[in-house]
């Protein structure tokens, strides 16, 4: 799993690639609560290179958008690989979160 | 039908992935059923490294195989006190994220993604099996 991010405009751009598993989402959800404390607050998680997410990824996500709401801020994913949109689907996240297909509509509409 | 003992932690978790994928990939035409297989292996594996031995370290073991043409069997076993997991209640996953509560979600998904999996406790320790086809 690597996790990097840069600003575009006014968004947060996190980028989320190999495997949100039990061994690597602590890392990502400790990257993402760090950005939180520094004051970003338009968080858009671009998963177009994650291969694969699991429970455990799905509540690093959970905890991170809990933080975002609280602090007035917003989450949307995009870009959503075949695994991961099964994964989001069924788990109730792909209603629960702003889903896009790309970046550059997430831009548009989040 | 292979297996694979190791200890009941986290740094197991690799080689019984590694262990199993390496298993379908020799069968050759179980290829699609990998995404799946990966997924509710990691949930059974975790629930065990969680929760199987509160009181100090125990052992998992694996057993994997196909099992007739396109179809594939992994079992994990502990030697815990007996708990089937399956029994937990599924999660609201029509819930917001406000009432939305953290966990819960790793056997709902295993559950979703097998096409059958059985819990027995036998011979002194907990036994899930997990069926996929094609």
């Amino acid at each position: 799993m690597d996790v990097s991010s840069h600003k575009q405009d006014k968004f947060f751009i996190v980028r989320v690639s190999g495997r949100l598993d039990a061994t690597t989402s602590p890392e990502f959800e400790k990257s993402c609560l760090e950005w939180i404390g520094q004051g970003e607050s338009m968080f858009i998680v671009d998963m177009k290179e994650l291969e694969y997410m699991s429970s455990a990824g799905l509540r690093s996500i959970l905890v991170v958008g809990k933080k975002i709401k609280s602090e007035g801020g917003t989450l949307a994913f995009t870009s959503l690989t075949p695994n991961v949109n099964h994964v989001f689907s069924i788990s109730g996240f792909g209603s629960m979160f702003k889903v896009h297909d790309s970046l550059e509509t997430a831009l548009k509409n989040s | 039908m292979v297996t694979l003992r190791l200890p009941a932690v986290m740094e197991s978790f690799g080689a019984f992935r590694s262990f199993v994928i390496e298993e379908m990939e020799r069968e050759g035409d179980l290829r699609e059923l990998i995404p799946g297989v990966d997924l509710v292996l990691e949930e059974l594996l975790v629930n065990v490294i969680h929760y199987a031995y509160p009181k100090g370290e125990g052992e998992i073991e694996v057993e994997c195989g196909a099992c007739g043409s396109g179809k594939f069997r992994v079992t994990v076993k502990d030697w815990g006190n007996p708990f089937n997991p399956l029994e937990q209640a599924d999660p609201d996953v029509t819930a917001d994220i406000d009432s939305r509560e953290v966990g819960g979600v790793g056997i709902f998904l295993a559950r979703q993604m097998a096409s059958r999996l059985n819990h027995a406790y036998r011979d002194g320790g907990n036994v899930i099996t997990a069926w996929f086809e094609k």
